[in-house]
């Protein structure tokens, strides 16, 4: 009689589902609703009387705790369906943007700094004489562009 | 007044020998207070022809662009050298046409640092002043259908 007794009171606490009652009897389904009853004019009285004394309403309270633990475990849900980096990205979006900006900065100027660091080689070049018995001889440069480097052409007229 | 007459000369010889004794000490500090430097000769074919790059010239196909253009299409490497040495020291390469190459670091220039290098080719010479890491092409003589294109570098050493 008791283990009926505590099954009604629990399916009207909602800690047994509803369906526990279709196995009993009209009394025990008649002893349940009274005790839903029960607990809802309980549940009202203690709201009221703390909102009279200004005490937080518990049961808000631990519905909204209870809506943040659903809803995390929702997005804990999501996260392991899409995937950890899009969910973070659909939840927190600047703890995704923030350092991959700051890697894309980061490589950009190391890439700055790197190809400054091997700045290409100034091939300029002073020919202060040159001679030959025979042939042709000129210097090819353009001492407006010091990448490009100076030729000195020895040419033999006899080939050309 | 005899041991003074004796004694002038004497002098006068000690000095030149002191003299003498100090150029000939100052004369090898001075050119061995050029540093080392490490000179590369590399012996290049180039021709027109389809486009062609020898691996070994990849570092240098920025300058080879830049310098030949539309002159050159072929680069092929005949013979390569390079090596770290004093000033005064010739590097020697034999290109394919049988004559000699010698490029000769004379050191550097006093103001701007700047690398002297010597061409001793035949009876071709030349003299010329390049930066650190710079690059100097003699070019022009026939062979194998092609150009022979003489690269010379010269880099200050570091260590």
């Amino acid at each position: 009689m008791f283990g009926r007794k505590r099954d009604a009171m629990r399916v009207a606490d909602g800690a047994l589902p509803r369906d526990v009652l279709d196995a009993m009897g009209p009394a025990d389904r008649a002893e349940a609703a009274a005790f839903a009853d029960l607990s809802a004019v309980v549940r009202s009285a203690s709201a009221a009387r703390s909102q009279a004394a200004g005490i937080p309403d518990f049961e808000r309270m631990f519905a909204g705790v209870e809506a943040r633990v659903e809803a995390g475990r929702r997005e804990a849900a999501e996260t392991a369906r899409t995937g950890w980096l899009a969910g973070l990205m659909h939840r927190r979006p600047l703890w995704v943007l923030a350092p991959a900006g700051a890697t894309i900065m980061a490589v950009a100027l190391g890439w700055v700094l790197v190809s400054g660091g091997e700045a290409r080689p100034d091939n300029t070049c002073f020919v202060d004489s040159y001679d030959a018995d025979r042939g042709s001889i000129f210097v090819d440069q353009d001492p407006d562009d010091p990448a490009q480097a100076t030729v000195i052409w020895v040419v033999d007229e006899e080939e050309g | 007044m005899r041991n003074g007459s004796v004694r002038k000369p004497r002098a006068v010889l000690a000095c030149l020998a002191g003299a003498l004794i100090v150029a000939a000490l100052a004369a090898p500090v001075s050119a061995s207070a050029d540093p080392k430097a490490t000179v590369s000769v590399t012996v290049i074919l180039a021709k027109k022809g389809p486009p062609h790059l020898h691996p070994a010239l990849q570092p240098m196909w920025d300058t080879l662009r830049q310098t030949f253009g539309e002159k050159f299409a072929s680069y092929d490497v005949h013979d390569q050298v390079s090596r770290k040495v004093d000033p005064g020291t010739p590097v020697d390469v034999m290109l394919p046409n049988g004559v000699k190459f010698s490029a000769i670091y004379a050191g550097i220039t006093p103001d701007k640092g700047l690398l002297r290098v010597n061409i001793d080719m035949g009876d071709f010479q030349t003299k010329v002043r390049i930066h650190d890491g710079g690059v100097f092409f003699q070019a022009g003589q026939k062979h194998d259908g092609g150009t022979l294109v003489v690269a010379v570098r010269a880099a200050l050493d570091k260590n």
